[in-house]
This record gives structure tokens, sequence and C-alpha cells, in this order.
């Protein structure tokens, strides 16, 4: 079982907090690497930044606009807990494997290996 | 290949359909995925139970799902299970999206099932821990999400390469079938598993044939010779 530390939510904030970023056009959510998503995975991402407005997010407002999202464009969608980083939880898809981590530079997008390993996609927003 | 669970089914509880919840995840962790059927009867078994799958969801959604389902079984090996995993990738049809789906939200959203109920029944446990063994979910702040039915390949039971890809797609997808059910079970609230649509199908799993649902109303049920 993933550390209880890595998984308990952080006292309420309202973003996050500044941080080193990774490389991209600040306000202005970055480019995907198309061959990463599915046409569904980039429809449920992009509406997840139109709900977060273009906002750095805390981990819990991006969590809660990935499941609006989800359940919008997918009916039955669900997110699921896919496992614990060091910065915290990882949510995202069974299927696609695409889910979302905090980490230094914000909440990040992240593809989930069969053994638990991630990889990088990118930022969720600015 | 044993797909198991990071849960541990007999310390689920959630109140009256914790019996049927624990006998489909114990069904679920139970199968031996990518190998011959055990017993040569396990063909008309899995027709009847695609017949009950489909009788049962036509119950509940009868403008979704055929009056008349039609299946044939189809035997081979990794090559023909590869050729079927791209047919039903690149055709217009998709069975999860297109009818799984959908009959699960419809049924849910018709018994007001939400996570959050169904964590609000769960058994107490240790508030210095993110979850117990037996918890299907997970709370972070006011956000209530799935935990648990990831599902992992036993250690040891790794495929070789070319097969792993189709192998992982394959049970990731059929794993959704297996948290339909149990989200079924708790949006009805009792353990009675005979109007259930998705436990035909993970008993269909169970025996070795693999459902490929080719329209709305063809699915083949592939089964490994060797």
């Amino acid at each position: 079982m993933p550390t209880a530390s890595a998984l308990r939510p952080p006292p309420a904030r309202s973003s996050s907090p500044a941080g080193p970023r990774a490389s991209g056009a600040p306000g202005r959510p970055e480019r995907l690497v198309p061959i990463a998503f599915s046409a569904r995975d980039r429809l449920i991402i992009a509406l997840t930044r139109r709900k977060l407005g273009g906002a750095a997010p805390a981990f819990d407002e991006a969590l809660r606009a990935l499941r609006e999202a989800v359940e919008e464009v997918i009916p039955a969608g669900r997110v699921y807990l896919l496992g614990a980083a060091e910065c915290g939880p990882i949510v995202g898809s069974l299927v696609s494997s695409v889910a979302i981590v905090d980490g230094e530079g914000g909440v990040a997008l992240v593809r989930v290996g069969r053994d638990g390993q991630t990889t990088a996609l990118g930022r969720l927003a600015p | 290949v044993k797909g198991t669970f990071d849960v541990d089914p007999a310390q689920c509880d959630y109140g009256p359909p914790t019996a049927s919840v624990r006998r489909i995840l114990s069904t679920w962790m139970a199968i031996d995925w990518f190998v011959p059927p055990g017993h040569a009867a396990n063909q008309s078994l899995a027709t009847k139970l695609l017949a009950q799958y489909n009788a049962r969801a036509r119950a509940q959604s009868p403008d979704a799902f055929p009056a008349e389902l039609t299946t044939r079984a189809v035997w081979g090996g990794w090559g023909e299970f590869a050729a079927l995993c791209n047919q039903v990738k690149t055709q217009g049809w998709d069975w999860r999206y297109g009818a799984l789906k959908p009959l699960s939200s419809a049924h849910s959203k018709a018994r007001g099932w939400s996570p959050e109920a169904s964590l609000r029944r769960a058994a107490p446990r240790d508030p210095a821990q993110p979850y117990g063994p037996g918890d299907l979910f997970w709370a972070y702040g006011d956000q209530v999400i799935w935990r648990g039915l990831n599902p992992k390949f036993a250690p040891g039971d790794a495929l070789p390469r070319d097969r792993d890809e189709l192998a992982s797609w394959y049970v990731f997808y059929a794993s959704v079938d297996g948290v339909h059910c149990v989200e079924w079970q708790l949006a009805e609230d009792n353990s009675d598993l005979k109007t259930n649509p998705f436990f035909p199908l993970v008993c269909c799993y169970a025996a070795g044939f693999y459902p490929f649902s080719l329209d709305r109303s063809t699915i083949v049920l592939f089964a490994f010779t060797e």
C-alpha cells in the first residue's frame, strides 16, 4: 500500500505554490504529444483545462476538473487511483493509463506503465 | 496469467451487497488468462452466459440491446487473438462505449448511486491509513474515486513482449466490466446477482472465452487452443 502521507490531501489552498516549471509558453496550455493520447484522452484533457480556466491548479482542483470532464465525456466514466508518487496520488484512466500527478512544477500528465512506472507527458495546465 | 487486484475481497464490507461484491472480485481474481478453457463444455456454458448477459442488459435498456444476439466461437492462438483485437480497435462499433458504459451509467443514475454513497456505507477503518485492504474507494478532499481495481499480473506471470501489449489491452478493458459489475451490485444495494448483466460477462472470462463484439448483435467468443 502507498504511504499514508503520499495519499493524504494537502491543507486547503487555492492554487499550486510557485515552483520550477517545465518548459513551455507561460499562460498557455502545453501542446500535447499527439501520439501519446487517444482522441478521447485529448477531449478529456481539453475539457479539464477549460474547467480549470487556464489557472495552475492545486491537485484537488485538478482532480475535481478531471473527474467532471471524464463523467461528461464518457457515460459511466470513472477515474481511478492508479498509484502513488513521491508528491502524491496518481489518478487517471484504467484503460488508457493517462493520469495526473502532482509535482514540483505543478500538476503533470503521465502515463502509468503496467509496472507502475510513470512516463511524463507534459503539464496539465500552464 | 493471473490478473490480481489490490483489494482483499474478504475484507470488503459495503452492507447488503457485500457477499455479491466479494463473489465478483473473487471470481475475477481467480481467472487464469490466456490459457485454453479448462473444460470442453465451457463453450456451451459461455454461449449461455452471453445470452444471459444480453437478456439482463435488454431488460434494463430494451432499445440498446438486440432481441437476438448471435454468438460464435473461434478457437486459435495469439495470431487469431491479435486479429480480433485489431478488428474491434479499428471497427466503427465500440461495444464498451456504445453499449456497456451507457448501460452501467443509466442503471447507476436510476438508483441514485455514487462513489460517495458507497464510501459512506463502507465499514469504519483506521483513520491513519488512506484506505483499508478491502476498500474500493478513496477520498481526497471531497472527491471520492475508485481504487484497487487496477489489474496487475502476478509476478512471474510475464508474457513475451509481443503478447504483453495485447494481453494488457484486453485485460484492462475487461477489468472495466468487473468494475461495472461491482458498481451494479452497490447500486442495487443487495447481493442478488440474478439481474446483473455484467456478472455473466465476468463468468465468461472465467470460463476461458473472451468476447469480442463485432456489431450490436454479434459477439465472437474467442478461446485459446494452447
